[in-house]
């Protein structure tokens, strides 16, 4: 049976940790990104970057997580930006209307 | 694919066509998107790859995370573009399938990070919908190819799931005219006959049936019963049908004041319309069985409230409260505010009641019925009245002038301003004119009965002599009530009057009934006696002529009569010569407090043909006194219980030694407060005294 597939690496550049995502996110990998996510917040860096240039698929569930981190990173006093969006996710940002709350820096 | 079979709508040849069965597992969303890739390609239709991945992914997702039981996919998609399915075999009510709101927000904190599933799909989704199977639900959508919708939505097939309606053959054979079991379910479906208001239901039954039908989006049907609420939402199905799609729109064939539409959000293919064209019919005629029956209700109800303004009008037999009770029927089930004018005789208009529903408001009213000039109130009800038909009030007051008219008078006017909620419908317009009529009735009635009551009282009085003589040495005192209704002339009367002889005659008869004929016998009575006693005829000879008259004359009538001769006899002694015709005996008082009935009883008046009047002679010694009184004394009620003769007599012991004005009087008083009740026969009391002394 095909299984979506999401790869997250780890990069430090200065101020910000930078996560190079991979793959399909949906209700199976979600938990995933979620976990790396949390894990780099409990020593908070200033900014989180996800750069989605390799994500192929996102769904509602997906919207949800990234709902959920870009709250708890400003919690933590630190910020989510997400870069390299693909249009077809923005087009569904802008239908959810999740554009303006998410932090979105052009590629 | 065969481009050769020409365009699409029957070919269904073109068509790639997936089911698979899959598990409530996390890796089935991306199992679905699989399969829809593969078949995208396979049908060349790759440009849709984005929308056609997300929604099936938003679908199965639910499917796996709400119904949490094993889900068929099905994916049909052919040249234009392709139907996907999701279906579920949870059991049980079936959850409402809610598009979530977009989101609003700036701050991430108020943002919900769930429920955009369905708003994708609702967003990027040609068509989408619900299929409810016997073993679950199914949700589908689907996806046209960008372009080919201006074209080739004509097809009814394009956004039909296949094995929703037409069953699992159809999605092979391409077209899906809707099914024999469909159309059945259609037309079998009815509105519960024990639901108190079954319609809604009805119309949500019938508008899922056949949006399912035809691949409706969303539908709804709109009704505006004319109550003054405006077009209400009857039923919704799906999505709000969007303007610029392609919408089918039925107007329901029903009559005024009910407006309504039936609206589907989809192509007016060759089903489509007729198939809404038949639901609009048969909910059409459910919706017309609902407008008869509240109409019939709304006019029971303005019976009942007839009914019971009659009744309060008819109980009101006064004129004034006739007038102050108009308006207080009519406000505020006619309108917000009501007027009543009385009319003289040069037709003249008076204010005579009003009322608003908001007292605060009655001052300016008042002010508005005041004012004078070609548009006034006030012209509008003259012209009403000259008329003699019922009129609009033009604006600000809007409502209705509605001339008072009863037997051909003219009355006054009704003014009644404008309803609370909306204009008059006719029915009201009716029953206004209606309580108009009542009201107009009623005041006549009122006036006619004061009238009579003048009458009565006039008659009466010219039937009793206004004074009593002053005789030496003889005491005349009497006492007269008539009975509780004073709109009658009662059948009692007395009278003292001289004897050619010196002697002085009293008089004291009932003349059976009352009213005008009572009053008409007594006038004869009276008049004959005056006239055979004037002519100095004995007093048993007065007696049989004046039965003789009354046998002749009276109708069937008949008259009880006491008469006594009263003359001076021996020392300071009175002489009394008594007849009773059919009259009750008389109550003989001494000085000392004795009291016995005296005279003895002959045949009463104007009953047979020949008469017996035995004469009684009597001696009244000084301080004496001779008590004659009417039935209306006797049988006074209280209850079952009479006043009776034994009471009467025991009441006039303790009268001996008092003048004769003071002993009518005693008994009067005695007699009426025996009972609360208001007298039902006249009382007449005449007392004879031997003032000698």
């Amino acid at each position: 049976m095909d299984r979506a597939e999401l790869s997250i690496t780890l990069h430090r550049l200065g101020d910000e940790v930078f996560l190079r995502l991979a793959g399909e996110i949906d209700m199976m990998t979600a938990a995933q990104l979620a976990t790396v996510v949390n894990e780099v917040l409990t020593e908070p860096p200033p900014r989180i970057v996800l750069d989605l240039a390799g994500v192929t698929f996102c769904d509602s569930q997906g919207l949800g997580t990234l709902v959920v981190l870009s709250r708890k990173t400003s919690h933590s006093q630190s910020l989510l930006v997400l870069t390299n969006v693909a249009e077809f996710l923005l087009r569904v940002l802008d239908i959810t209307g999740l554009r303006s709350a998410l932090m979105i820096r052009d590629a | 694919m065969s481009a050769e079979r020409g365009p699409a709508p029957t070919g269904g040849r073109d068509e790639h066509v997936r089911r698979v069965r899959l598990p409530a597992d996390p890796r089935t969303p991306a199992a679905a998107r699989a399969l829809v890739r593969s078949l995208l390609t396979e049908a060349d239709l790759a440009e849709l790859t984005n929308e056609a991945l997300l929604l099936t992914t938003e679908l199965s997702t639910n499917a796996v995370e709400h119904a949490r039981t094993e889900l068929d996919l099905e994916v049909v998609a052919d040249r234009r573009g392709l139907t996907v399915t999701v279906s579920d075999f949870a059991r049980g009510p079936v959850e409402e399938l809610t598009v979530g709101v977009r989101n609003e927000s700036s701050d991430i904190a108020d943002i919900s990070e769930r429920g955009r599933g369905l708003l994708l799909v609702d967003h990027f989704a040609s068509r989408w919908g619900t299929t409810y199977l016997p073993a679950g639900k199914g949700v589908w959508f689907r996806l046209d190819r960008p372009g080919s919708l201006d074209h080739l939505c004509r097809s009814p097939v394009t956004a039909v799931p296949a094995t929703a309606v037409t069953g699992d053959r159809a999605a092979s054979e391409g077209s899906f005219p809707p099914s024999a079991a469909a159309m059945s379910e259609l037309m079998q479906t009815a509105p519960d006959p024990y639901a108190e208001n079954s319609l809604p239901d009805f119309a949500t039954s019938l508008l899922t049936r056949v949006a399912e039908m035809v691949g409706a989006a969303g539908g709804l049907v709109r009704l505006d019963r004319g109550d003054g609420q405006g077009p209400q939402l009857l039923a919704r199905y799906g999505r709000q049908p969007r303007a610029d799609n392609d919408l089918v729109r039925v107007p329901l064939t029903v009559h005024r004041p009910y407006v309504g539409e039936l609206e589907l959000d989809a192509a007016p293919s060759a089903y489509a319309q007729p198939l809404a064209v038949l639901m609009a019919e048969r909910l059409s005629l459910h919706l017309e069985n609902d407008r008869l029956r509240r109409a019939d209700l709304r006019r029971q109800a303005w019976l009942t409230f007839l009914a019971e303004a009659s009744e309060l009008l008819a109980q009101s037999l006064d004129v004034e409260l006739t007038m102050a009770l108009i308006p207080q029927l009519v406000v505020p089930r006619l309108g917000q505010w009501c007027a009543v004018h009385t009319s003289n005789e040069w037709g003249q208009l008076r204010l005579a009641a009003a009322s608003h529903a908001d007292e605060s408001m009655l001052p300016q009213l008042h002010a508005v019925l005041e004012e004078t000039g070609p548009d006034s109130v006030q012209s509008r009800l003259r012209e009403a009245s000259r008329n003699g038909t019922q009129l609009p009030l033009g604006v600000p007051t809007e409502g209705f002038a509605v001339p008072l008219i009863a037997r051909g008078q003219r009355l006054g006017t009704l003014a009644v301003g404008r309803h609370q909620r909306h204009r008059h419908d006719p029915d009201e317009v009716a029953v206004l004119e209606d309580v108009a009529r009542r009201a107009a009735l009623a005041i006549e009635n009122a006036r006619i009965h004061a009238e009579r009551r003048r009458v009565a009282q006039a008659l009466q009085q010219s039937l009793l002599p206004p004074v009593l003589p002053v005789v030496e040495g003889i005491d005349f005192a009497a006492e007269y009530v008539p009975a509780g209704d004073d709109a009658d002339v009662g059948g009692d009367f007395y009278d003292v009057l001289p004897l050619p002889d010196g002697r002085w005659l009293v008089v004291i008869g009932d003349v059976a009934g009352k009213g005008v004929q009572a009053a008409t016998l007594t006038g004869l009575v009276r008049d004959v006696i005056r006239t055979l006693i004037g002519d100095g005829k004995p007093l048993s000879e007065t007696l049989i002529r004046l039965n003789g008259t009354l046998v002749e004359r009276g109708g069937g009538r008949y008259c009880t009569l006491a008469l006594a001769a009263v003359g001076p006899g021996a020392g300071n002694q009175l002489e009394v010569c008594l007849h009773l015709a059919g009259h009750d005996q008389p109550v003989l008082l001494t000085a000392a407090g004795a009291a016995r009935f005296v005279g003895a009883g002959g045949t009463a008046l104007g009953l047979l043909d020949s008469i017996s009047s035995p004469a009684t002679e009597l001696t009244l010694d000084p301080g004496e006194a001779l008590i004659f009184y009417t039935d209306g004394v006797t049988e006074r009620r209280r209850g079952r219980e009479l006043f009776g003769v034994d009471r009467l007599r025991e009441a006039t012991a303790p009268l001996a030694g008092y003048s004769a004005d003071v002993v009518a009087a005693r008994l009067r008083s005695t007699a009426l407060g025996f009972s609360t009740e208001t007298p039902r026969d006249d009382i007449a009391i005449l007392v004879l005294r031997n003032g000698a002394g």
